[in-house]
């Protein structure tokens, strides 16, 4: 990215910061799914905003979400994002789903544990959060029927010990089934639904919902001042590099002018002492 | 005391008397003629001796004048090339710059240096406008030495020509202002963005 273009982004940065600082509104927290493409976001907000029959959030084999789309439901609202590390576009609005989000559920599909674009996107979760970030963040391992016991034991723990490692700190993590929680509600099959693991995560969701509803106002701030404290410090590495540019063209000037000053103040100088030396022999010529 | 001794004493006295009223009467005669001589020849070797002294100190102003205008000159080209040093081939000196480390300082009374070397004032060339403006735009020299800079360039371009940038100074100042530009621009996003930090 040039230095022009590295400016237009902080600029818009900066504006999108702006509209989301004056955006108060919902009161209510905001819950975003947030993760790569085919994660299973959009299903797992569907089970839990109560549309897994009629689907809210659309769903599909390839990426159907493409803009950041919400859903107020009575303790908090849900914000489905589109699924990052594929388009640009895409990254940006889940980026900005990221910055209003009060609580983000990092959404990730098995087969396997976090791979290294996860690694850096729990990165960026510990950037935008601070040392909030194990209330805030939720691990969600969706499509737990695509593995057997023993396997998604194993990825489960792996993926905690990344959490650890990259988080600094353990959220909580949940291991569920859209499509087992669906089938239990198209068959009325409260097992099903409750072996689905929604259900605990919804619980926790209203738990952690409640437990917010009194902070909100002042988590939001913080996050807001930490995310002004962070363009500010890319604002000035930005300007670092410019002087640090400006240096590199105009050094070989500075070291020309400061060389030639100090000669030409030599020639001065030695042309002075030859002035006074013959005004004091004149002087002697008249007095003699 | 016998005779003879008598005689003798009273000659050898005789001859003392004499001898002594001659040796009274000799200075008297001659003394004003010798010291009027002397005198005069004490002026003349003192006016000769001036007169020498005064030639040797006017062939030394002269031996200092050129040793200075020399002195000058070398020192004068050095510090002309110190601008035309370049260790990029592909930013040719411009000709002024040349003309300025080869100067001969030849028409130039030695009046003439003097103001010029006492002159303060600065370049006003198409360089020095040039070079000024890159200067300016760097942290790492300060405003005096600039002026510095300006009055010495001013001193080599009186004595030989004004100097003209080449097309890499203004590509370099060009760069410069952009980066500028650049920074204002994101002093000014930062100023917008702390009273909301």
């Amino acid at each position: 990215m040039d230095r022009t273009q590295h400016i237009k982004t902080l600029e818009a940065e900066y504006q999108l910061f702006a509209s989301q600082r004056s955006d108060a509104a919902p009161t209510k927290p905001r819950i975003a799914a947030w993760g790569l493409v085919k994660a299973g976001k959009s299903s797992l907000l569907n089970m839990l905003s109560g549309h897994a029959c009629d689907e809210h959030f659309q769903t599909g084999d390839i990426r159907t979400t493409r803009t950041n789309q919400a859903l107020e439901l009575n303790n908090y609202v849900l914000i489905d994002t589109p699924g990052l590390g594929i388009d640009a576009d895409d990254t940006q609005q889940a980026n900005e789903g990221l910055d209003k989000a009060d609580v983000v559920l990092f959404v990730h599909a098995p087969p396997g544990e976090l791979d290294a674009e996860e690694v850096a996107l729990l990165d960026q979760l510990r950037n935008a959060y601070g040392e909030d970030v194990g209330e805030r963040v939720v691990l969600v391992i969706s499509q737990l029927d695509k593995l057997q016991d023993a396997d998604l034991a194993q990825v489960k723990e792996t993926i905690e010990r990344q959490a650890l490692s990259h988080l600094g700190t353990m959220p909580e993590c949940f291991v569920i089934s859209s499509t087992r929680f669906k089938s239990g509600v198209e068959k009325n099959k409260e097992g099903l639904c409750t072996k689905s693991g929604i259900p605990q995560l919804e619980q926790h969701l209203q738990a952690v919902s409640k437990k917010l509803a009194h902070s909100l106002e002042l988590a939001r701030q913080k996050r807001l001042a930490r995310r002004a404290l962070d363009l500010c410090e890319r604002i000035d590495l930005a300007i670092a590099k410019e002087v640090k540019l400006i240096e590199q063209i105009t050094q070989p000037y500075v070291v020309k002018a400061k060389t030639f000053v100090e000669l030409i103040d030599g020639a001065r100088r030695t042309f002075k002492t030859h002035t006074s030396d013959m005004q004091k022999a004149r002087k002697k010529i008249d007095s003699i | 005391m016998p005779l003879p001794w008598l005689i003798g004493v009273a000659a050898v006295a005789a001859v003392t008397a004499i001898a002594k009223a001659v040796s009274d009467d000799s200075p008297s005669s001659s003394s004003s003629t010798t010291t009027s001589d002397d005198s005069e020849r004490r002026q003349q070797e003192q006016e000769a001796r001036r007169q020498r002294e005064r030639e040797n100190l006017k062939a030394r102003v002269q031996s200092l004048a050129g040793e200075r205008r020399e002195q000058l000159k070398a020192e004068l080209r050095g510090a002309a090339s110190a601008l035309t040093s370049s260790s990029d081939k592909h930013n040719p000196v411009s000709e002024g710059l040349s003309k300025m480390a080869r100067l001969t300082l030849d028409g130039v009374t030695g009046d003439q240096l003097e103001q010029h070397i006492r002159s303060t004032a600065s370049s006003t060339s198409n360089y020095g406008k040039t070079v000024k403006a890159i200067l300016q735009a760097s942290p790492a020299i300060e405003g005096g030495h600039i002026i510095h800079f300006m009055q010495g360039l001013n001193l080599l371009e009186t004595l030989t020509a004004p100097a003209e940038a080449t097309a890499c100074d203004h590509a370099a100042l060009a760069q410069a202002q952009v980066a500028q530009e650049r920074i204002e621009r994101l002093q000014q996003l930062k100023r917008q963005l702390l009273p909301q930090a």
